[in-house]
């Protein structure tokens, strides 16, 4: 097993409170996928949950080597479980290394939301 | 035509990234001058659609998934077929500082208001002509 690479992100909550407070959920949508959308709309549309689906995307692309890959990155790649601190990253058009495997834990306090992952191979 | 639009794009920067407009110069860099981040980047695609009335292709304005093809970028720095397909997508961007050590986790210093103003004339003067 080797380690491939490990991603860091965080993002405050006045500031996600801020970006929704401007931009549509039309416009928000942009950078989710299909499920994800259901799932923020089932969750009322919480600054939270959005939060969360951005972090988990931008720690998983600094996993990949600090790549950002733009409004077609962020909708390719499926944020899944995200129920308590445990996520998966799914890509749904982007290649990642074959074999790789990956593990991502949020984090979360009064000022914001972080996550962590871990790519191996 | 680019003071105008400069102005704009001042204007549209300052409220994404919460500085004052006169912060603002054509050579500013939106990472190392003005602070920002991932999602300002996004809020800036959005912002700027919104004040120019377009749409702004993905990878047009930054380059998103082109780094992500394992012939442009090894181990964390842009190959040389790497920085010419930069160069073809992002003829906006001025990359010769870039070139010098194009290591991928440097190159949003290089996203300057400049290469903005310069995109946004290149679209209105085609919107125009069309």
């Amino acid at each position: 097993m080797q380690l491939v690479g490990i991603g860091i992100d965080w993002i405050s909550s006045e500031r996600i409170r801020r970006f929704m407070k401007d931009h549509s959920p039309s416009f928000l949508e942009r950078i989710l996928t299909p499920s994800e959308k259901k799932k923020w709309r089932q969750s009322g549309r919480s600054s939270l949950q959005f939060s969360k689906f951005f972090v988990a995307k931008e720690a998983f692309f600094k996993a990949l080597g600090g790549i950002w890959m733009g409004l077609e990155g962020f909708s390719g790649f499926d944020v899944k479980g995200v129920a308590g601190d445990r996520f998966q990253v799914e890509s749904r058009d982007v290649e990642i290394k074959k074999g790789s495997r990956h593990e991502g834990v949020f984090l979360k306090n009064e000022q914001g939301v972080g996550a962590h992952v871990i790519v191996w191979a | 035509m680019e003071q105008e639009i400069f102005l704009k794009v001042q204007d549209t920067l300052a409220g994404a990234l919460a500085v004052n407009a006169k912060e603002i110069r054509l050579d500013s860099s939106l990472t190392r001058d003005l602070g920002a981040e991932s999602i300002d980047f996004i809020d800036i695609i959005f912002r700027l659609e919104k004040t120019f009335n377009l749409k702004i292709p993905t990878g047009e304005l930054f380059p998103g998934n082109i780094l992500n093809d394992e012939r442009f970028v090894k181990e964390g720095k842009v190959t040389p077929e790497g920085m010419v397909e930069l160069k073809t997508r992002m003829p906006y961007m001025d990359l010769d500082a870039f070139a010098r050590d194009p290591q991928v986790s440097n190159l949003a210093e290089y996203f300057t208001v400049r290469m903005i103003v310069a995109y946004l004339e290149d679209r209105l003067a085609k919107s125009a002509k069309a």
